[in-house]
């Protein structure tokens, strides 16, 4: 990309168990850093917002040096206009909710760029009723709220989220994620989102950088990564799958949403009510687990399987030992099937190959999905 | 002669509180102080600080005074120096039993603050620094007011402390009546003289009665502190 990155990495750090070395750009409006535990996630934001200094190399956000060993110059964290949300809040224990807010907008250094106000981060976090209270009395997505808020209100150039869903249930973890989606689209800073968990990164990431034992095994746009069949890290997970991109929704009333793929239909689990479909949704991304997508090799008929997809094979990768990996093309578009490798021997299925893919709609995960159903009540 | 007013109890009385106070002004921000850099720094020299630190609570205070004669007396090169330069004299002044007090209370002082400090989480200020508050903004920010409760009680352990403080002060700054002469130093002077019981007792009971209001105070704050220290923690 001939644009100048957000965040330049190129870095080593020696670490207790794994030497981190990390050469990266960042370009995405929310990039996950997505690895195992221990793989060196922290590390890097703890680099990025200079918790660590870096044994040798150079950070630079935009044009600015944060960090660079060959000239000593190091930023103090104070001075990054970095924000940082943890995993556990870290709301100061002595300020009620308005003065944690407040904390970081008091202390704004240059208002150079537009940051939120804190009427609008109040109002999209759903902090009014919380204000006056102390963190004590809050519950875990309560201060997750306030230290996300607390973070946009700092006038801060980069949002760096570390594991901030980590310690929450289901139910809190899927309200901050349509936060997340939210802040996302409503503010305009860039996230970067440290996670282990595909669902988040699913649902938010448009960048995706795959880390582990302090090595950058990946990187790229999250649909190009999630589409290959030899992506480290993601292509041999057992539930592998990828990501498809709709740009276009059709919603009939009582009907199933129907999205439309390179100009194919693509029926999807979500029943279409008396509602209408935010703008933000599109285009609207679908995980299809590979294990879920069967290959025929003629359009089938009487099934009940919605899905018929014409797609051609680009490459068949083995998966393990009785398995193989498919990468199918439509159009521009990436699809992932798992079959075996008797099954594929069998068909003689192979690169260039026109083939069907055929997936039930149940199959279909639609990570926004639950925000788009939940928006629908109030409209 | 034994004074049969009360000149001398409220000598004493006034001399303690004096020398009480001056004590806390220069012992409570040093304490702070120490109590930070040992709970937060670390560096090679660490390990003798501490020592350093900490010897006053091993020492006999007798010990305490002695080398504070030898190290800033007018026959040391500090002591000829303080008085000539800054015309500062230390030995058998009110200042100077303030500082010998001083130094004895400090190692309790610094123990309860740096224990303080010690139970906040230093992520809080990695969290201040990254909403744009400078190293001295975070202390006074969030570092003093969560250690609120540890300095409370080490002012007070401190003023407590310095009140009854004999073997250092006696050394030191001698025992001058209406000067250096505090409680503990006038019941020490009434019992060398014969008949002087009455004079001890009543000196010990004013002591006594000081002691607790102190502790009263220090309780209260105690549970304000705790109260508000409550209130606020996670």
């Amino acid at each position: 990309m001939a644009d100048l990155p957000l965040l330049s990495i190129d870095v080593s750090i020696a670490r207790e168990s794994f030497l981190l070395e990390c050469r990266l750009d960042i370009h995405g409006k929310c990039t996950a850093i997505f690895g195992p535990s221990g793989a060196g996630k922290s590390t890097l934001l703890d680099l990025i917002n200079g918790n660590l200094a870096p044994d040798r190399g150079i950070i630079k956000l935009g044009k600015e040096i944060l960090v660079d060993t060959s000239t000593q110059a190091f930023k103090a964290p104070y001075q990054r206009q970095i924000g940082w949300v943890p995993q556990d809040a870290l709301l100061f224990p002595h300020l009620n909710v308005i003065d944690n807010l407040l904390f970081g907008h008091r202390r704004r250094r240059d208002s150079s760029h537009s940051s939120p106000s804190p009427h609008q981060v109040i109002g999209v976090l759903g902090l009014d009723r919380l204000l006056a209270r102390w963190p004590r009395e809050l519950s875990g997505g309560e201060k997750q709220r306030v230290a996300l808020g607390r973070a946009l209100l700092s006038n801060s150039k980069l949002l760096l989220l570390d594991e901030p869903l980590a310690s929450l249930d289901a139910k809190k973890r899927s309200e901050i994620l349509d936060l997340l989606d939210e802040i996302k689209h409503e503010f305009n800073i860039p996230i970067v989102h440290v996670t282990h968990s595909l669902a988040e990164v699913m649902r938010l990431a448009d960048q995706l950088v795959l880390i582990d034992q302090g090595k950058i095994k990946a990187a790229g746009s999250i649909e190009s990564l999630m589409g290959k069949a030899d992506t480290p890290m993601l292509s041999d997970r057992r539930d592998a799958g990828s990501l498809l991109k709709l740009n276009d929704l059709t919603l009939v009333e009582g009907r199933p949403a129907v999205g439309l793929l390179e100009g194919q239909s693509l029926f999807l689990p979500l029943q279409a009510g008396e509602w209408r479909l935010p703008a933000r949704a599109l285009p609207l991304r679908v995980y299809v687990p590979a294990h879920e997508v069967i290959l025929a090799l003629e359009p089938p008929n009487g099934l009940s399987v919605r899905n018929k997809l014409a797609c051609r094979i680009e490459r068949l990768i083995p998966q393990t030992s009785q398995t193989m990996l498919v990468e199918l093309a439509i159009g521009q578009q990436r699809l992932l099937a798992s079959v075996t490798t008797a099954a594929s021997e069998e068909l003689g299925l192979r690169a260039d190959l026109p083939v069907y893919a055929l997936i039930k709609s149940l199959s279909l995960d639609v990570p926004a999905g639950r925000n788009l159903l939940s928006d629908s009540e109030h409209l | 002669m034994i004074p049969t007013d009360s000149t001398v109890e409220w000598q004493a009385i006034i001399t303690s509180l004096s020398v009480a106070a001056r004590s806390l002004a220069f012992t409570l921000p040093l304490a702070i102080l120490l109590g930070w850099v040992l709970a937060r720094k670390r560096f090679a020299g660490l390990a003798i600080l501490d020592a350093l630190v900490h010897a006053p609570l091993v020492l006999p205070p007798v010990v305490v005074g002695y080398a504070l004669l030898l190290t800033l007396g007018v026959q040391s090169p500090i002591g000829q120096w303080l008085d000539q330069v800054l015309g500062v004299r230390l030995v058998f002044t009110a200042e100077g039993a303030a500082l010998a007090a001083g130094i004895v209370a400090l190692p309790i002082m610094v123990r309860s603050i740096r224990l303080s400090l010690e139970n906040i989480d230093p992520r809080l200020e990695r969290a201040a620094a990254s909403l744009g508050a400078d190293p001295w903004d975070r202390f006074r920010s969030i570092t003093l007011p969560l250690t609120l409760p540890g300095v409370l009680s080490a002012a007070i352990l401190g003023f407590a402390i310095s009140l009854g403080e004999f073997g250092a002060v006696i050394t030191f700054a001698a025992n001058v009546p209406g000067e250096t002469q505090t409680l503990a130093l006038a019941i020490y002077s009434a019992l060398q003289i014969p008949g002087g019981e009455a004079l001890a007792l009543r000196l010990a009971m004013i002591s006594l009665f000081i002691a607790m209001l102190a502790l009263l105070a220090a309780e209260w704050l105690g549970r304000r502190a705790q109260r508000w220290h409550g209130k606020a923690s996670t």
